[in-house]
C-alpha cells in the first residue's frame, strides 16, 4: 500500500498545529485535520526594486523583484464543535490564533477571548500545512488576522480566515531516478525522474520516498541541486525502493472528527438593558472578528517578515430579519447610540451549542428591501464593556 | 489466495470520536489495527498510543485479472471453416480476419 492513497484522498485538506513561539514551527500531526469547504488560497506579493539613479549603473535595475512581502492565505471551514462539553473543537488552532485566549471548562464549556491590550498577550502562530492536488504548501509564523462567520438558516455554518504567513516550503511530485537497493543506508541524496523537477521542491518541506517516511515523520529537504535534478533529505531513506517510486509532500494521516453546525433553530435575545429581555429571530447574522495585523516587512532579508504587529481591533455584527418583527425600533437605537446586550446562539443539543456573547452593540445603519417580504438589515459594532470583551465565543 | 501484512494494534486516546478513511469510525479509548506506516504516522500525535505488538494478519488478494474476450468475435469458432484453431488464443482477431481475407 503507498502512502499516497491517503495523503491525498478525496480533494484538498489541510492540517494545522499551534506554535510555541514565533520562529518555532510545529508540524501538525493528524489532529490537526481540517477539512475545507474551498480550495484554500495563498501567494506572497513580491517587492519590486525602485531605483532613481539618472545614469546606467550596474545597480539593482527597477522592476527587479527584490524580495517578498508577507504571504496571505485564506481558508474556509465549516464551523465544527466537538460534540462534547469542555472539549476542544477541530477548528480550535484557528479560534485559538484569532482570539489569543481560551478557557476550558472540564464538562461544560471552552470559552474564547480576544488578545488583551495592556499588557499585551503574545501573539499564537500556527503552522499550516495545505495539501492540494498537485503538491503540499508547508507555511510557519502564520498569523490569523480575520474570521467572518454566516448564520444563515439553510446553511450548515461556514466559517473563512484570512490570514498572514511568513514562510512557505513547496513539495511537489516526482519519481525516483536511481534504485536505493536498502543495502547502503541511509541514503541522503534522492535524484529526480522527471526534467527539472528539482523546480518542484523547496528546501525546508517534507517528502516521502516510495513506501518510506522516515518512520512517519518525512524527510526534511535540506538542499536542492539544479545541477543533478536531486534533493539531499535529513536522516535519508533506508529502505528498499524501486525505480519509479512516488516523491510527493509528506502528510499526516487525514481524520475527522467532530459535528457540523446549521443555523435553522437559531435564535438571539437582547437580554438585558434598554430593550429589556426579548428574543429576536433573525433570517441572516453575520459576525467578523478582524485583529488589523500589520506585518513588519523585513529590510535586512530578501525573505518575509520580522514579525507582526496589531493593528486594532474591530469586531462587527450584521443582523437581517424581517420587518414586521421589528418595527421601527431600530431608529430609535440608532439615533439614540443605544447599546445593547447580544447573546446569539446556534444549535441547541449539548456539546453542539456555539454560543456568541456581545456586551455592546451599537448600530450604525440600517437598510431595508424587498417588496412584499420587506426585511432590514442592521449592521452594528460591538464594543468592549470592561476590557478587551467585545465578544466571547462559547462552545457548551 | 491470501497474503499477508504487518499490523499494529494502536489505542485511541482523544476526547471526541474520530474518522479514518479505509479504517472507519474510532471510539475515545478504543484500539484499532492499522498499518505500520500509519501506526508511524499517528503514534506522533498525542492522541494515539500503540497498544501492543506487531501482528501478522492475512487479508484477501485481490482478483486476478481475466483476458477480456472482444466482442463480435467467440474463441474457438474458426475452427469450423476449416482453418487451424490451435493459436487462437495468441492471435490476434483482427490479424486473423486479414488472413483469411487474404487466403479467399
Amino acid at each position: 500500500m503507498s502512502i499516497i492513497q491517503v495523503a491525498s484522498e478525496k480533494g484538498e485538506v489541510i492540517w494545522a498545529a499551534i506554535q510555541s513561539a514565533v520562529d518555532v514551527p510545529n508540524f501538525p500531526t493528524t489532529s490537526g485535520t481540517m477539512l475545507v469547504t474551498e480550495s484554500p488560497t495563498f501567494g506572497r506579493e513580491p517587492v519590486m526594486a525602485t531605483n532613481s539613479e539618472i545614469t546606467d549603473s550596474y545597480a539593482e535595475r527597477p522592476g527587479e523583484i527584490c524580495g517578498h512581502k508577507a504571504g496571505t492565505l485564506k481558508l474556509a471551514v465549516n464551523f465544527k464543535v466537538s460534540g462534547t462539553k469542555g472539549t476542544l473543537s477541530p477548528i480550535h488552532p484557528l479560534l485559538l490564533a484569532l482570539y489569543g485566549r481560551h478557557t476550558v471548562v472540564p464538562n461544560t464549556s471552552v470559552s474564547y477571548m480576544h488578545y488583551r491590550r495592556n499588557p499585551e498577550d503574545a501573539f499564537v502562530y500556527l503552522t499550516v500545512l495545505v495539501k492540494k492536488q498537485t503538491e503540499t504548501v508547508l507555511m510557519t509564523n502564520v498569523r490569523v488576522k480575520k474570521m467572518d462567520i454566516d448564520i444563515t438558516s439553510d446553511k450548515l455554518l461556514p466559517a473563512s480566515f484570512d490570514c498572514l504567513y511568513e514562510k512557505e516550503f513547496h513539495a511537489g511530485k516526482s519519481t525516483l531516478k536511481t534504485a536505493i537497493d536498502g543495502t547502503v543506508t541511509p541514503v541522503t541524496v534522492i535524484p529526480l525522474n522527471g526534467l527539472e523537477d528539482y523546480q518542484l521542491f523547496e528546501v525546508g518541506s517534507y517528502i516521502y520516498v516510495g513506501t518510506d517516511d522516515n518512520g512517519g515523520a518525512g524527510f526534511e529537504v535540506s538542499a536542492v541541486s539544479k545541477a543533478n535534478n536531486e534533493l539531499t533529505i535529513e536522516d535519508g531513506v533506508t529502505t528498499v525502493q524501486d525505480v519509479g517510486v512516488k516523491i510527493a509532500g509528506f502528510t499526516p494521516v487525514v481524520t475527522s472528527s467532530g459535528y457540523n453546525l446549521q443555523a435553522g433553530k437559531s435564535w438571539k435575545t437582547g437580554n438585558t438593558g434598554e430593550l429589556g429581555v426579548r428574543k429576536i429571530f433573525y433570517t441572516n447574522l453575520k459576525f467578523g472578528v478582524e485583529n488589523g495585523v500589520k506585518a513588519l516587512e523585513n529590510i535586512c532579508s530578501d525573505e518575509g517578515v520580522i514579525g507582526f504587529a496589531e493593528g486594532g481591533r474591530k469586531v462587527t455584527l450584521t443582523t437581517t430579519r424581517y420587518y414586521s418583527l421589528l418595527g421601527e425600533g431600530a431608529r430609535y437605537l440608532l439615533e439614540n447610540e443605544v447599546s445593547i446586550p447580544i447573546d446569539a446562539q446556534v444549535g441547541t443539543e449539548a456539546g453542539k451549542i456555539l454560543e456568541i456573547v456581545i456586551p455592546s452593540w451599537k448600530i450604525n445603519k440600517q437598510s431595508e428591501s424587498g417588496k412584499e417580504d420587506k426585511s432590514i438589515a442592521i449592521d452594528g459594532q460591538c464594543f468592549e464593556s470592561s476590557g478587551d470583551d467585545e465578544s466571547t465565543l462559547v462552545l457548551k | 489466495m491470501k497474503l499477508k501484512e504487518n499490523k499494529v494494534p494502536m489505542r485511541y486516546i482523544g476526547a471526541i470520536e474520530v474518522k479514518i478513511a479505509g479504517v472507519g469510525s474510532i471510539l475515545p479509548g478504543q484500539t484499532v489495527e492499522v498499518p505500520i506506516w500509519m501506526a508511524n504516522n499517528l503514534v506522533r500525535d498525542p492522541n494515539w498510543e500503540i497498544s501492543g505488538p506487531v501482528k501478522q494478519m492475512e487479508i484477501s488478494a485481490p482478483a486476478e485479472n481475466t483476458e477480456p474476450v472482444e466482442s463480435g468475435e467467440t474463441p474457438g469458432l474458426d475452427g469450423l471453416d476449416g482453418s487451424d484453431n490451435s493459436d487462437v488464443s495468441k492471435e490476434k482477431p483482427s490479424k486473423r480476419k486479414i488472413k483469411r481475407q487474404e487466403e479467399s
